[in-house]
């Protein structure tokens, strides 16, 4: 008996040594981040309003070191500007960003403010995950300066449900030395004279060298799954007349089988197959690496393939056109934004946060810092670099072209259906009609829950 | 023909482990090379694998972000993978011992239940097991990580396989001699067991120092990050920076190597010794 009692004794300081340990380390932690770390857990844990107290803002977003050193800068001078508000921002990696939030509303806890993907906004909205902003946005919003086909995207049955930090367009991005060496006319660089898809086969097929591993054209960022995927990929339906969903958003039947749309998806499918000059894989990289003639992108790969391939110059390697077109020209549009959740218990200080970052004054640094494609018309009046190429091709195709996402709650369903129709079109070749039937059935049985 | 028969199995066995061993010598010799080479040879040719151009940068680049300290979550890591097999190294031994060897009543069903549970999926008890440690108030500090990995179920049973193998006589013996069961676990059962001890422990280290999901989920502050989290945060919306994943990953790769190459002995020892008891 006196050995069990030992024992139970040993066990025992066991399980306090481990619990001082996790607390020490848990102050230690809290300490080096200036006192942040160590003020969140008393005041997020409980409600408070008061004007003189000092109110805690718990902001989470997606990973992307440029972005988050700018929304660092940003914390400072609202903290400066309101010293009764601080500002926790805490990043996730982009890759389970939707997981952890999901886990975090479905406990109880999340923090007042989150990022937002645009498509994304209508699930959160439709389970009351997030509040809201129209009251806030006829108070000191400045709503009639965000471009109005952005605005549409983040409203849902009428309310406005997030502010954006920016917005998001795609061009053709082409190998200067690939169009050169093969005697192809450039493309203009001319928003308003963007190629048709036939001109655009025409430069790829030039191109196309798979002997010598140099590919034609990838037309929508590979054929893998994800939002970016889908992102490049709906526009063609969208060019050829098409649509995805009727639109009041509650009807997919009449219109991702209509026969403009079957002719956008025929036509994605015969550069893999008939035509062969898209490359079922693709090496990573492959543009940069001088493999490929023509990609899509967007404006944050001008600086992403500077920092990454230095030696691959704009205007020397390769440029920029507009996003070609077919019957219409369209271009894709909505990117990331901020919305508050409805656990936040200080929705008017987290306004306040939202306010300041994607405001007027807050828009035009946010380009400044991470030159993303502008929300804002003030912004791209503000600066001149905005009406240059190749940045005005984005600008101008974003006020004039674009198209948002479908706004649904069933959105989830739709990007894995769309990305997924693609993929077999692309992939295996399959008779178009099949595949978009299975696409539709799919999407179908998701709206059915939301009509 | 014997002679034959050897060389066989020892080329099966070569080719083997090449091909295992290729992608680990692939991702080491990418992370000396400038990012601009390492997707430029991508056919079977001497600089798939051998770097064109020798760099440290990717290692420079990874240590010198104050952003994101590594050594900071190197730190995290091991505190809490050291921790979780110590606990569990405990608490998982215990419980197999009572289940093999003592006598009680409900064994049987308690241990059917306890088994039961191997057939649910992490995934599954995630939300519930967040919702109790958030009420517990532990979101965002290590006691979250620790405590609910302090008992598996698979570790229980893995022990209760190995605890199976020590004679009755052997405890009867302790037990004539005057031994408390918990003497006669911790000086007659546990010494022989060194062996599956060191296997459940490096399963759990391992397990912990590659936990990605729970880390993920319970910790915000990112000072308190685990390394796995820290490595996906070099992927994002933008691009994926591979040189310094795969500087990275070399990186958290080590000290898994270093303790295999000194354990590995008693590893494979009691999986052969698991194998051919019967």
């Amino acid at each position: 008996m006196l050995r069990l009692r030992k024992m139970m004794i040993v066990l025992l300081i066991a399980c306090f040594g481990i619990a001082l340990l996790s607390a020490c380390s848990t102050k230690g932690s809290g300490g080096e981040n200036a006192g942040a770390g160590g003020a969140s857990q008393g005041t997020s844990a409980e409600p408070n309003k008061g004007d003189g107290k000092k109110v805690e803002i718990r902001y989470w977003r997606h990973d992307f070191a440029p972005e988050v050193q700018a929304l660092q800068k940003m914390i400072q001078s609202f903290e400066a500007a309101n010293p009764n508000i601080t500002v926790k921002m805490e990043v996730i990696p982009y890759g389970d960003y939707e997981t952890k939030i999901r886990t975090a509303l479905a406990a109880g806890n999340a923090p007042d403010v989150i990022g937002l993907d645009g498509p994304t906004l209508a699930a959160y909205a439709h389970q009351g995950a997030v509040i809201p902003l129209d009251a806030y946005f006829e108070a000191d919003g400045n709503k009639e300066d965000i471009a109005a086909p952005v605005l549409a995207s983040l409203t849902y049955k009428d309310q406005i449900y997030a502010a954006p930090l920016n917005d998001a367009s795609i061009g053709m991005f082409y190998n200067k030395k690939l169009f050169e060496k093969n005697d192809i006319e450039l493309p203009s660089k001319d928003p308003n004279q963007a190629w048709t898809w036939e001109q655009v086969l025409q430069a790829a097929q030039k191109i196309n060298d798979p002997a010598n591993k140099v590919y034609g054209i990838d037309p929508g960022w590979g054929l893998g799954e994800g939002e970016g995927s889908t992102f490049v990929k709906l526009p063609f339906i969208w060019q050829a007349g098409g649509e995805i969903l009727s639109p009041d958003g509650n009807e997919v039947k009449g219109y991702l089988d209509s026969p403009e749309s079957k002719r956008a998806l025929s036509f994605f499918s015969s550069l893999y197959n008939e035509y062969k000059v898209a490359p079922k894989e693709i090496p990573p990289e492959a543009f940069e690496t001088g493999k490929l003639g023509i990609v899509v992108n967007g404006p944050w790969a001008i600086s992403g393939f500077a920092t990454s391939h230095p030696d691959f110059k704009l205007g020397e390697d390769w440029d920029i056109a507009p996003l070609w077109k077919d019957a219409k020209q369209v271009t894709p549009n909505g990117s990331w934004n901020m919305a508050i959740t409805k656990d936040s218990k200080q929705p008017d200080a987290a306004w306040k946060f939202v306010n300041w970052v994607t405001g007027i004054e807050g828009a035009k640094f946010w380009y400044q810092e991470t030159k993303n494609l502008p929300a804002r018309l003030s912004t791209a009046s503000a600066i001149p670099e905005l009406t240059e190429y190749p940045m005005n091709i984005f600008v101008e195709q974003s006020s004039k072209f674009a198209h948002p996402r479908p706004v649904t709650p069933a959105y989830p369903v739709i990007t894995t259906a769309i990305s997924k129709l693609f993929a077999d079109l692309g992939v295996s070749g399959r008779n178009v009609d099949e595949a978009v039937a299975e696409a539709v059935t799919a999407i179908d049985k998701a709206l059915e829950k939301y009509r | 023909m014997e002679r034959i028969g050897h060389l066989l199995k020892w080329i099966v066995m070569i080719a083997v482990a090449l091909i295992s061993l290729l992608p680990i010598f692939w991702m080491v010799m990418g992370a000396f090379r400038p990012r601009q080479e390492l997707f430029q040879y991508v056919s079977l040719e001497w600089h798939l694998f051998i770097p064109v151009e020798w760099t440290l940068q990717n290692f420079i680049d990874l240590f010198s972000d104050s952003s994101k300290p590594l050594g900071r979550f190197i730190n995290n890591t091991l505190l809490v993978a050291v921790s979780v097999t110590l606990l569990s190294l405990l608490f998982n031994s215990m419980a197999a011992f009572a289940f093999s060897k003592l006598r009680f009543r409900g064994r049987g069903v308690v241990f059917a239940v306890f088994l039961s549970a191997l057939v649910i999926p992490g995934e599954v008890t995630m939300v519930p097991t967040y919702l109790l440690v958030h009420a517990f108030g532990w979101i965002d500090s290590f006691r979250a990580l620790i405590v609910p990995a302090a008992v598996s179920v698979f570790s229980i049973f893995l022990l209760v396989q190995f605890f199976a193998d020590v004679p009755r006589e052997l405890l009867e013996a302790g037990k004539i001699d005057g031994a408390s069961w918990p003497g006669i676990y911790a000086k007659i059962v546990l010494p022989s067991m060194v062996p599956a001890l060191i296997t459940m422990g490096l399963i759990t280290f391992l397990g912990q120092w590659d936990a990605y999901l729970w880390p993920l989920i319970v910790i915000n502050d990112e000072s308190k990050q685990m390394l796995q989290v820290a490595i996906a945060t070099f992927t994002n919306l933008q691009a994926t920076e591979w040189g310094k994943i795969l500087a990275a990953d070399t990186v958290a790769s080590v000290p898994i190597l270093i303790l295999f190459l000194f354990l590995q002995k008693y590893y494979v020892q009691s999986i052969v010794n698991s194998g051919i008891k019967g």
